[in-house]
């Protein structure tokens, strides 16, 4: 039904390190807190430096092997836009000197975005709006973070990934499964500066890191279960799990709670934390480098947090 | 699980030296840190397959608090 054509990344130049922070916050054991969550490095966009500059990077890089012609629509799943309006998509339409007929839209997603992204590709596809639809997901949450929370500045990095959904009928037709759970709204948002608190230049995010712990251990080995099963698969028939990057210890958690082994396992944010709706993305351009997935792999893949929102499937190499 | 058991799962989940004990204040360990948080609950899920409301999490100063909101019904002595 689909396939995944082509996959790119990129990252902001300024980097915020271990070191970085332990300088900032001497008092607070940097070090140790960072090995916990597997983070070494997270990229932070320049001040004059937005979701849509960091896309139209990663979508310089994607055009080098891949012809833009092709692009018929785009979907652009950001929580951190260039304006309130007008849609970011179609300044990236323009920018990347795409034809008028090229279909755009935004989605405002976090985690689950990229998985809702493929889910909503396949829509167009199937439809017969669209062919080959470019998947932005870009994020900048350091523009909403405090200086001085450094448990956010340690999690949370800045990045823009761009992934190319292409009709191919002889790819298998993998259903997906979403959920949400909206009374938990509140666990991370970032509250002033839109309609409900009005204008304000104090617009900060907060996240109840272990109220989210909760929710993923109390949805996450379901939602796995529910697209093996909608798709009449075991977990031994899945070559490679690939969950959105939140921490490492999470992660590890969710592993073992799901009963994954850990060679099919990817944890892959060292050099970047946890990017939002590009971590997957990232994960999987990563593991189609180093060859752990191969022309035919069965990959899961699983998005979950702010909303909260989480969406699940399976991509066919 | 035993309360001497539930002690030394503890103590090794939140990766500290010395030996916890009923009294032994969680702000008090020398590893204790925001990480620590998600650790307990880790544990928690895992041995009591019991998810903790973590509005109570800052009440929560003793082992004996946390053993109590984990509910007396879940150890053996």
């Amino acid at each position: 039904m689909i396939n995944i054509a082509a996959i790119e990344h990129y990252l902001p130049e300024k980097v915020l390190t271990n070191s970085d922070l332990e300088k900032e916050f001497p008092e607070w054991n940097a070090a140790k807190i960072n090995a916990k969550i597997g983070i070494d490095v997270r990229h932070v966009a320049g001040e004059n430096e937005t979701s849509l500059d960091l896309a139209f990077k990663a979508c310089q890089k994607l055009f080098k092997n891949y012809d833009k012609s092709n692009i018929d629509f785009i979907l652009f799943c950001t929580q951190s836009p260039d304006y309130f309006l007008p849609t970011t998509a179609c300044m990236l339409q323009d920018k990347l000197e795409l034809p008028k007929k090229t279909g755009a839209l935004d989605f405002n997603l976090g985690c689950s975005g990229f998985v809702y992204g493929l889910a909503l590709a396949k829509g167009l596809i199937s439809i017969g709006l669209a062919k080959n639809v470019l998947l932005v997901t870009a994020e900048t949450y350091s523009k909403f973070l405090d200086k001085e929370d450094k448990s956010n500045r340690s999690i949370f990095g800045d990045a823009a990934a761009v992934t190319i959904v292409e009709k191919d009928d002889s790819k298998a037709d993998f259903q997906f499964s979403v959920g949400t759970d909206g009374s938990g709204f509140e666990n991370l948002i970032v509250k002033n500066g839109a309609s409900r608190f009005g204008k304000s230049d104090d617009a900060t995010l907060f996240m109840n890191g272990p109220e989210i712990f909760n929710f993923t251990i109390e949805n996450i080995p379901g939602l796995v279960e529910d697209t093996l099963s909608k798709n009449s698969l075991t977990m031994e028939d899945i070559d490679l799990f690939v969950f959105h990057q939140a921490n490492s210890y999470m992660l590890n958690y969710l592993r073992k709670k799901c009963k994954i082994p850990e060679d099919k396992f990817v944890i892959d944010m060292k050099n970047s934390g946890n990017t939002v709706s590009a971590t997957i993305p990232i994960a999987l351009e990563s593991a189609l480098r180093n060859g752990k997935i191969k022309s035919g792999s069965k990959v899961l893949i699983a998005g979950f947090g702010v909303g909260y929102s989480w969406a699940a499937g399976i991509i066919e190499f | 699980m035993n309360t001497q058991t539930f002690l030394e799962k503890l103590q090794d989940e939140l990766e500290e030296d010395n030996t916890l004990t009923l009294e032994t204040k969680f702000k008090e360990l020398e590893n204790y840190d925001s990480m620590s948080v998600l650790s307990l609950i880790a544990f928690i899920d895992e041995s009591f397959d019991k998810s903790l409301d973590t509005k109570h999490f800052k009440d929560i100063s003793t082992v004996q608090e946390l053993m109590e909101l984990i509910g007396s019904e879940n150890f053996e002595d």
